[in-house]
C-alpha cells in the first residue's frame, strides 16, 4: 500500500516542482547563452545595470522557485489531508503513518531536486561567467585537482594523510545532514498546519501560527547548543585552536538534534491525524 | 447475526454545542437503513466518527467487531456529500485509484454504470458538471463489494432519471451480509427501497424501527411520518 500511496503522491506532486525547475533551468541557460557572447564587455553605464538588474532577476528566481516548492509542499498535505480531498484519503485503508510517509518522501525528493538543480544552475552560470573573462584556460586550472584537494583539505581542517577518506567521509556526513534537514523543514511544516487543525476557526491562520511559533523555539534551542558547546570549547585555550572539535561537535550534535526533532514532528503529525482528525 | 456495527454512548461536542448526544445504535447486516433527521441533527457528523474522520469526545464505534481504522475502511465504502476526488485526475484514472486501494472493488461494474449514465471515461473530472461528479463518487463507491456503505446524500446533485437507476443500482449491488446507512432529506424518492429507518433530533436517536412498522402502526408513509415529528411549529 506505501508504494501506491507513493506512486499517486508522485504523479499529483510533480508537476508543479517540475515546472518550476524547468523556469530556472531556462533562465539558466539564457543567463549563460549571454554571458559567453561579447555583448558584456562594452563599457557602458547601461550594460552595467543591465547586468545588476539580470543578477537581482536570476537571484529572486531562485528565491521565488524554491519559496513556491515549500508554499506548494505545505498546500499540497493542507489540502490532502485536511480539505474536501481528505474525505477520501483519510478512508483510504491505509494507516495514517503511510500517508505522512509517502508525502515527506516525495517532498523531500522534489525539494532535494529542486536544491541541485540551483546549485547546477549556480556553478553553470558561475563556469560561463569564468570561461568568458578566462577563455580555456580556466578549465585547464580547474582540472589540476592535487590543489583542489589540497584547498579541501586545508578548509575543513584536514591532515595530508587522512585528507582523501577524511574529505570523504565529511562530504557523505554533510550530504545525510542535508538530507535530513530537507525532512526537518518539511516536517515542521506538516506538524504546524496539523497542530492548526487544533484551531475550531481559522485554521490555516492557526497553522500559520504554529509554524512561527515552532521556528522562534528551534532558533532559540540552537542558539542555546551553539553558546553550550562554544563555553564548553573555549576555556582550554585559545578558541581557534580548538575550533575543529567544535566544529565536529556542532555537526554531530546539530545532525543528532535535528534527527531527533524530525521523529518528535514526525510522530506528533501522526498522532494528528490518528487521534485529533477533525474535518469540517 | 452479529451486528454489523454497534455505536455505543457516542458523543461529539464541537464549540459548547452536543452535535451528537450520547447515542447507541445497532446496523444490522442485510439492511437498507435510511438515516433521517432534520438540518443539523447530527446525521453528518454520526458518518464522519464511523468513517473515522471525526473524533468522538466520548463513547465508541464498532464495525465488525473493530474500531474505525485500517481494517474497517477496507470493508466499508463512503460516500460524503462533497467532492473528494482531485479536479486534475481523469474518470479513468480515478477508476484505476480505487482499484489500487480497495481490493473489493469491480472495476468492470464501474465502467458499466459509468457507460450507462454517460460519464465520459477519459474526461478530467474539473471537465465534468457537479451532477456527473457525483454520480462518478457514487459508482466508485457502489462498484466495491463492501460490508457497510455509508451514503451521505447521495441522490441530492443528480437528476430524477439518474436518481432511479442510482437507487435501483444500491439495490441490486449488495447482498446479505452487507448493509447500507443512507442519510437524505428525499425520502419520497427512498423510501420503496427502505428496510429500516433512523430518526435523529438533536444528536439522538428518537426511534430506530422497520418501515412496515411505520406504515402499520402509524398507517403512513415514512415521509408522512417524517414530516409529522419534525413538524416545525
Amino acid at each position: 500500500m506505501f508504494v501506491k500511496l507513493f506512486k499517486y503522491e508522485w504523479k499529483t506532486f510533480w508537476k508543479v516542482p517540475a515546472a518550476i525547475n524547468l523556469v530556472l533551468l531556462i533562465v539558466t541557460l539564457v543567463g549563460m547563452a549571454t554571458l559567453v557572447t561579447p555583448f558584456w564587455d562594452i563599457d557602458s553605464l547601461a550594460i552595467d545595470m543591465l547586468s545588476v538588474t539580470a543578477i537581482m532577476f536570476y537571484v529572486a528566481a531562485i528565491i521565488a522557485g524554491l519559496i513556491a516548492v515549500v508554499v506548494y509542499t505545505a498546500i499540497r498535505f493542507y489540502r490532502n489531508i485536511y480539505t474536501d480531498e481528505g474525505y477520501l484519503t483519510n478512508t483510504l485503508p491505509v494507516t495514517p503513518r503511510m500517508i505522512i510517509l509517502s508525502k515527506l518522501l516525495v517532498s523531500s525528493l522534489w525539494s532535494i531536486i529542486s536544491g541541485i538543480v540551483v546549485f547546477l544552475s549556480i556553478f553553470m552560470l558561475i563556469f560561463s561567467a569564468a570561461y568568458s573573462f578566462e577563455g580555456v584556460r580556466f578549465f585547464r586550472d580547474l582540472l589540476e585537482f592535487d590543489e583542489l584537494w589540497e584547498a579541501w583539505g586545508y578548509l575543513l581542517g584536514i591532515t595530508t594523510d587522512a585528507r582523501y577518506f577524511g574529505i570523504l567521509l565529511r562530504i557523505l556526513f554533510s550530504i545525510l545532514y542535508t538530507v535530513v534537514r530537507v525532512f526537518f523543514s518539511i516536517l515542521m511544516l506538516y506538524t504546524a498546519i496539523s497542530l492548526g487543525q487544533l484551531f475550531h476557526r481559522h485554521k490555516i491562520a492557526g497553522a500559520v501560527a504554529w509554524y512561527i511559533a515552532e521556528y522562534v523555539f528551534v532558533q532559540m534551542v540552537s542558539s542555546i547548543f551553539s553558546t553550550v558547546l562554544l563555553y564548553h570549547n573555549w576555556p582550554d585555550s585559545y578558541f581557534f585552536s580548538n575550533f575543529e572539535s567544535y566544529y565536529i561537535m556542532v555537526s554531530y550534535g546539530g545532525f543528532l538534534l535535528t534527527t531527533l526533532c524530525c521523529i518528535g514532528m514526525f510522530f506528533l503529525s501522526e498522532f494528528m491525524l490518528k487521534k485529533r482528525l477533525n474535518l469540517d | 447475526m452479529e451486528a454489523l456495527a454497534e455505536i455505543r454512548g457516542l458523543t461529539k461536542v464541537f464549540d459548547n454545542h452536543l452535535a451528537v448526544n450520547n447515542m447507541n445504535l445497532i446496523i444490522p447486516r442485510g439492511k437498507i437503513i435510511g438515516l433521517l433527521g432534520p438540518n443539523g441533527s447530527g446525521k453528518s457528523t454520526l458518518i464522519k466518527m464511523m468513517n473515522g474522520l471525526l473524533t468522538p469526545t466520548a463513547g465508541t464505534v464498532l464495525i465488525n467487531g473493530r474500531e474505525p481504522g485500517v481494517a474497517t475502511k477496507e470493508r466499508g465504502a463512503y460516500l460524503p456529500e462533497r467532492t473528494y476526488l482531485q479536479n486534475g485526475m481523469k474518470v479513468c484514472d480515478i477508476v484505476d485509484f480505487f482499484c489500487d486501494f480497495y481490493a473489493d472493488f469491480d472495476r468492470e461494474r464501474a465502467f458499466t454504470m459509468l457507460g450507462n449514465l454517460g460519464v465520459p471515461f477519459t474526461a478530467p473530472l474539473k471537465t465534468l458538471s457537479k451532477g456527473t461528479k457525483e454520480k462518478v463518487q457514487l459508482i466508485l463507491v457502489m462498484s466495491r463489494r463492501a460490508d457497510l456503505y455509508i451514503l451521505d446524500e447521495p441522490i441530492a446533485g443528480v437528476d430524477p432519471a439518474a436518481r432511479d437507476y442510482i437507487l435501483r443500482t444500491i439495490i441490486t449491488n449488495y447482498n446479505e451480509n452487507s448493509s447500507i446507512l443512507l442519510s437524505t432529506h428525499l425520502i419520497t424518492d427512498i423510501e420503496n427501497i427502505l428496510d429500516e429507518v433512523i430518526l435523529i433530533r438533536e444528536g439522538m436517536v428518537l426511534a430506530h424501527m422497520s418501515v412496515d412498522q411505520i406504515r402499520e402502526e402509524y398507517g403512513q408513509s415514512v415521509d408522512s411520518y417524517f414530516r409529522r415529528v419534525f413538524a416545525c411549529l
